[in-house]
């Protein structure tokens, strides 16, 4: 790897210099240590800042509430009106002679306008069903009419009234209810803030409760069913597995294994029983096994994930540190 | 009290310690450097086995073109029968879903990046290879993050830095054309069922602030229904539960995990119940993905350090016992 | 107040959400869906910023009191302001222009060159492609605005991040040493599928004069280790972690339900 340019050389350099003060934590713990413990905790927040605000404020509560604002000022007949004025052009200069022909006249405008979005999801090209109305501005405001606005409409009536007309207005019931609702969220989640004075702690109860009840009555029938209904499936399988008539002995036991594995484990789980006679006991152990084998893998795959990351440090400081600074300077 | 701790303390002699009591520390930290810079002094190519969970998930992401083309042939399917019953309202629905479908003919992968730079040496191996699978196929990739805030920028530059690669495989890949990253949002469980519903409204902009309607790959997108796989890069335990629950479970969509060896052991059980299509675990599976792609990088190269510091922690483990032993035979002759 | 409404209202919501799954008409899915996710998108960015604002609390309260150590906190601080505002202020016109440098592909062609300059303040890098006929061939150049930020990002962060945690590296093969001992038949038996699984996760058989030996053969075509690694993983494994996996989630649907009724109450800070 060579480094592009001099400002990444010298990041290059700066990150060799941290890693190795971070690395001779091993020796002592020192100051150069805690300094870069300290810088590490100072740019991840500020990190955190950053991002949660380009992430989570912006997208979710700026740009909504600004965009309610903006359209606030805006006219909807007149997105109507320029819609129509559209496909009354596009028919003069097309000529459609059907119905087909017609529909795909109206269609175009309503693509351009943003409108085709609109149409996904409510009513499409057809349904304005062009033939049966008296005239074309009539089926317009008809399809209009019917359309039920739910969020993702009402963004792309914005984006056409963005385009189309200034004075476009759009106060929908549903419009004002979202809006209601961010602001009900917003202040739901500035109660979290009650946090930092010890009087008034209790008030951050409210959010809390609030998402752990989303969260919990969200998550528990698909827990559920994944992960117990789904393993529980899994886990019914023949003791004797046959192929094409013949026992396959391999399978068969490697299936009985797994089904006494999992029974034993499960009851060595189970608290609430006096496990005192020896079948008992003697599950329990077989229980144990099975876990002791399962943790040992777990430790095995423990000590390859951290000497990967001891990897990539060491590539690091080889290949980008030393032989990028020499590739830099042309050696 | 205290005095008196002292000068029972100043009393006590303590047992002499051997060179190797007071110096064992530092011994096995230098061994265990030298062990994987040794590792990297070799270019000799390293034969790797592609193991059955590994294989599942390469094969899963490569038949994403097919799965894709299926799923076109069973709608138009759906809406010669929905025209021969003249049922208005589907022929409609069909007809979007199929406009949508047609726009990425080869197919659309969701790649969840749940990693941050402290399990980036294991993860992003995988994220290389899964993109470059995806790029050269010319499936188009969607990106995501779902845990911490702090992973996207990670993510933003591995996409960038992948998609700008040319070579003879693929062209260089435009970011809203061929590929979209949509960042972060904070409640990742919410999130993901939100975009079951319509991925626009809940990320309504990509990382960068460009509107999700203004770009072109996200007119074939709408929802899980046009996304063939999932594939979770994660770092963090819970986040596998929460797409197995969302992708798998509820949106029926094929999931394919790529985990941190430390908890890759305990994914296992998902494999064999089938409910995620493969498994990577740790360098090993990095590794092993790009043994299967053919297009050798960080991962293969790794294992030959991990070779070495295999064969060291299994030394100590023996080292270890062997000591252990004999002080336990001696305790036992006194 | 304080104790009797957020029980009910997190009653309210469980239940709510919790029929929802079980309703047949789709429409009031997805409208849920669409506003109640919108809703704890907003509440979680809170949930994001009281982990941040408490942070930075705690280091200002260190150093208005002088505790030992505040310097540190002071460094920490700074830090934080640093970052934030490279960050938040929007793209600038302070740049840095480099030369353009060639750069090799993955398969060690040189058919892609980068452009890059520097900003001082900004968040998203910038990147678009044009292309140059560089001897007689047609190449792309990437053109990219790099902020500062991203700098920070990719040579302090990261640095910083990934070396604290390879420090573990060398911890677990101190316990390797110290602690993995055969003390009972349980130790025991971890042991011996760990050194297997060890064994199966590199190919042994390339270490240079006693690798062979170690490996002790194949079996079906692979390495002996690689292939019991596999029946470890595949079987007594997978018993063991689905064992636990059924136990913790039948434990995770009682709490559920303890909490939707109010039996157990997190959010109530241990005063419920």
């Amino acid at each position: 790897m060579i480094p592009d340019t001099f400002i990444d050389l010298t990041g290059i350099w700066v990150a060799a210099l941290l890693t190795l003060c971070v690395f001779s934590f091993l020796i002592k713990d020192n100051f150069m240590f805690k300094l870069t413990e300290a810088i590490f905790v100072g740019v991840s927040v500020g990190y955190g800042i950053v991002l949660t605000y380009q992430n989570g404020i912006k997208p979710k509560i700026e740009k909504p509430l600004i965009k309610y604002v903006h359209n606030l000022k805006v006219d909807k007949s007149a997105v109507t009106n320029t819609i129509i004025t559209e496909i009354n052009h596009f028919i003069k200069s097309n000529k459609p002679t059907n119905e087909t022909q017609l529909a795909a006249c109206a269609a175009i405008p309503f693509n351009e306008t943003g409108f085709g979005v609109l149409m996904d999801e409510t009513l499409t090209r057809s349904s304005l069903d062009l033939a049966n109305q008296p005239d074309v501005s009539t089926a317009v405001q008809n399809a209009l009419k019917n359309s039920t606005l739910n969020m993702k409409n009402i963004f792309a009536l914005e984006k056409s009234a963005e385009k189309y007309s200034k004075s476009y207005k759009t106060v929908s019931l549903s419009r004002n209810l979202w809006v209601a609702y961010i602001i009900f969220s917003l202040f739901l989640g500035l109660l979290f803030l009650s946090r930092f004075s010890p009087k008034h702690a209790w008030i951050s109860r409210y959010p809390m409760a609030y998402l752990l009840g989303i969260g919990v009555g969200m998550a528990m029938p698909l827990n559920f069913q994944t992960q117990i209904l789904g393993q529980i499936q899994a886990s019914i399988i023949p003791i004797v597995h046959t192929v094409s008539g013949t026992i396959d002995w391999s399978k068969s036991i490697g299936n009985i294994s797994l089904i006494v594995g999992i029974l034993s484990v499960l009851y060595y789980f189970f608290f609430s029983l006096k496990k005192e006679d020896i079948f008992s006991r003697g599950l329990t152990k077989v229980g144990i096994a099975y876990l002791m084998i399962g943790f040992g893998a777990s430790f095995a795959f423990t000590i390859m994930a951290r000497v990967s990351l001891l990897i990539g440090r060491v590539e690091f400081l080889k290949e980008e540190w030393i032989m990028g600074t020499l590739k830099y300077f042309g050696f | 009290m205290n005095d008196k701790q002292n000068k029972e303390s100043s009393t006590f002699i303590p047992p002499k310690k051997s060179w190797w009591e007071k110096n064992y520390r530092a011994v096995i930290y230098i061994a265990a450097f030298l062990a994987v810079l040794g590792g990297m002094f070799s270019n000799k190519p390293m034969h790797l086995n592609v193991s059955s969970a590994t294989k599942g998930l390469f094969d899963s992401v490569e038949a994403i073109p097919k799965k894709r083309q299926k799923t076109i042939a069973e709608v138009e399917e759906k809406l010669k029968k929905a025209e021969e019953k003249k049922d208005d309202k589907k022929i409609r629905e069909l007809k979007t879903y199929l406009t949508r479908l047609k726009l990425n003919t080869n197919g659309v992968l969701l790649i969840c990046f749940d990693f941050d730079p402290s399990t980036a040496p294991e993860l992003k191996p995988m994220a290389i290879s899964l993109l470059r699978q995806a790029f050269k196929n010319g499936i188009k990739v969607i990106g995501n993050v779902g845990y911490n805030v702090i992973s996207a920028q990670l993510a933003q530059n591995i996409i960038e830095n992948i998609a700008h690669e040319s070579s003879d495989k693929f062209q260089p890949k435009k970011a809203g054309k061929d590929y979209v990253f949509l960042g972060f949002r904070p409640n990742a469980f919410m999130v993901y069922m939100q975009m079951g519903e319509s991925i626009l409204s809940a990320y309504e902009t990509d990382y960068a602030g460009n509107d999700l309607n203004t770009l072109p790959i996200m007119k074939g997108v709408h929802d899980y229904a046009e996304i063939e796989d999932v594939v979770l890069l994660s770092g963090y335990v819970g986040m596998p539960e929460i797409w197995m629950n969302v992708g798998k479970t509820k949106f029926g969509k094929d999931v394919g995990l790529g985990m941190t060896a430390v908890s890759a052991a305990d994914y296992y059980p998902y494999i064999q119940s089938k409910q995620i299509t493969g498994l990577l675990a740790g360098l090993r599976g990095a590794a092993e993905y790009e043994t299967e792609l053919k297009s050798l990088g960080s991962g293969v190269k790794g294992m030959r350090s991990q070779l070495y510091a295999h064969s060291l922690a299994i030394l100590l483990i023996v080292i270890g016992n062997i000591e252990f032993f004999i002080s336990k035979f001696r305790k036992k002759r006194k | 107040m304080r104790s009797k409404l957020p029980p009910f209202i997190c009653f309210i919501c469980g239940i709510v959400l919790l029929l929802q799954f079980f309703s047949p008409w789709d429409p009031i899915e997805k409208d849920m869906l669409e506003w109640v996710g919108n809703s704890t998108q907003v509440v979680g960015v809170f949930a994001l910023a009281i982990g941040i604002a408490s942070l930075v609390h705690m280091h200002g309260n260190k150093i208005k009191r002088k505790m030992p150590g505040w310097g540190f906190s002071l460094i920490t601080l700074l830090c934080v302001v640093v970052v934030a505002t490279i960050g938040l202020i929007p793209a600038n016109n302070i740049k840095v222009k480099s030369p353009i440098v060639a750069k090799t592909d993955i398969f060690g062609e040189t058919n892609l060159f980068v452009e890059t300059t520097h900003t001082l303040f900004g968040f998203q890098t910038d990147s678009s492609f044009t292309n140059t006929i560089v001897a007689g061939k047609k190449i792309p150049v990437n053109k990219k605005s790099v902020p500062m930020f991203d700098w920070f990002y990719n040579y302090i962060f990261v640095p910083l991040s990934a070396t604290t945690f390879s420090l573990l590296a060398f911890y677990i093969m101190s316990a390797a040493y110290r602690a993995v001992r055969v003390k009972s038949w349980e130790a025991g038996l971890l042991l011996v599928a760990a050194i297997i699984v060890l064994l199966g996760q590199v190919p042994m058989e390339q270490i240079p004069f006693v690798g062979k030996f170690i490996a002790c053969g194949t079996i079906k075509g692979i390495s002996t280790f690689e292939y019991l690694k596999s029946i470890i993983l595949d079987f007594p494994n997978t018993a063991a972690k689905r064992g636990i996996i059924i136990g913790i989630a039948l434990g995770g649907l009682a709490t559920s339900i303890k909490i939707i009724f109010g039996i157990e109450r997190p959010y109530m800070g241990g005063q419920g």
